[in-house]
C-alpha cells in the first residue's frame, strides 16, 4: 500500500511528532505507516483522512497484488 | 474534524513515553540484580531454611512490580506498538518451545546433553523477545 503521507505532512510544515499527536498515535506508528511498513487500520486511515480534510483513497493507494494476490474493485 | 482542538505539546507526549520506558528499565535491571543476588545468597551463604524461602522468593517481588508496571504501559500503546508488543512475545514463544522441547528429548536420551538452569531460560526468552520485536519493527506487510 502506497500512502501521500509525508507529503501531506510536509504540506501542513507537520514534523511526525506534530502528526502522531494530533492522531493520537506515538510518532514510530507515523513513521512506519509513512514508510510503508505497517498499513493502518480502518479506524486509523480514516483519522488520517479527515484530518487532511481528504477521503481514504486520496491518502492511501491500493497496489494491486500486493494483499495475497487480491484485486482492487473493477479489477478483474 | 477540528485539527487544532486540544492538541498536546509532542514534546511533551515523547517525555512521557521517554519516563515510562526509563521507569520498566530501572525495574528490569532491580530485578536482574535482585535475581543474582539472592541465587548468589542461596548457594553460597550457610542461612537457616525460613530465611533461605524468604530470599528465594525475593526476586519475585519486583519482577512482578515490572510486570504490573509492562501491564500498565501497555495500555498506552497504540495499534502498532500493540502489533510490535504481541509479535515479540510470539517469537519468543515459537523459539522457545522447540529449543524447550529438544532440550527435554535430549535429557531423556541421556546423550550427555549439558544441564540448563533457569536463568539461561529466561536470558533466552529475553533474547527471542528482542529478535521478535527487531523482526516486527522491520518486516513490511
Amino acid at each position: 500500500m502506497k500512502n501521500r503521507l509525508r507529503v501531506l505532512r510536509a504540506e501542513r510544515e507537520w514534523s511526525q511528532g506534530d502528526l502522531a499527536v494530533r492522531l493520537g498515535v506515538s510518532r514510530q506508528t507515523v513513521n512506519a505507516v509513512e514508510t510503508g511498513k505497517y498499513d493502518p487500520s480502518l479506524p486509523l486511515a480514516f483519522k488520517i483522512a479527515r484530518l487532511f480534510e481528504k477521503s481514504i483513497e486520496e491518502v492511501f493507494q491500493f497496489e494491486a497484488g500486493a494483499a495475497n494476490g487480491a484485486s482492487a474493485p473493477g479489477e478483474q | 474534524m477540528d485539527a487544532s482542538a486540544a492538541i498536546p505539546d509532542p514534546a511533551a507526549v515523547e517525555r512521557a513515553g521517554r519516563r515510562i520506558r526509563r521507569r520498566i528499565r530501572a525495574l528490569e535491571v532491580l530485578s536482574a540484580i535482585v535475581w543474582v543476588a539472592a541465587a548468589a545468597a542461596v548457594t553460597r551463604l550457610h542461612l537457616p531454611p525460613p530465611v533461605r524461602i524468604a530470599i528465594a522468593f525475593s526476586p519475585s517481588i519486583p519482577l512482578a512490580w515490572c510486570a504490573l508496571a509492562f501491564w500498565r504501559a501497555r495500555k498506552h500503546l497504540d495499534e502498532f506498538g500493540r502489533r510490535v508488543l504481541i509479535e515479540g512475545a510470539a517469537f519468543a514463544f515459537a523459539a522457545l518451545l522447540p529449543a524447550l522441547l529438544i532440550y527435554v528429548m535430549t535429557q531423556n536420551a541421556d546423550i550427555g546433553a549439558p544441564e540448563v538452569g533457569p536463568a539461561i531460560v529466561f536470558v533466552y526468552a529475553l533474547i527471542a523477545y528482542a529478535v521478535g520485536v527487531w523482526f516486527a519493527l522491520r518486516r513490511r506487510p
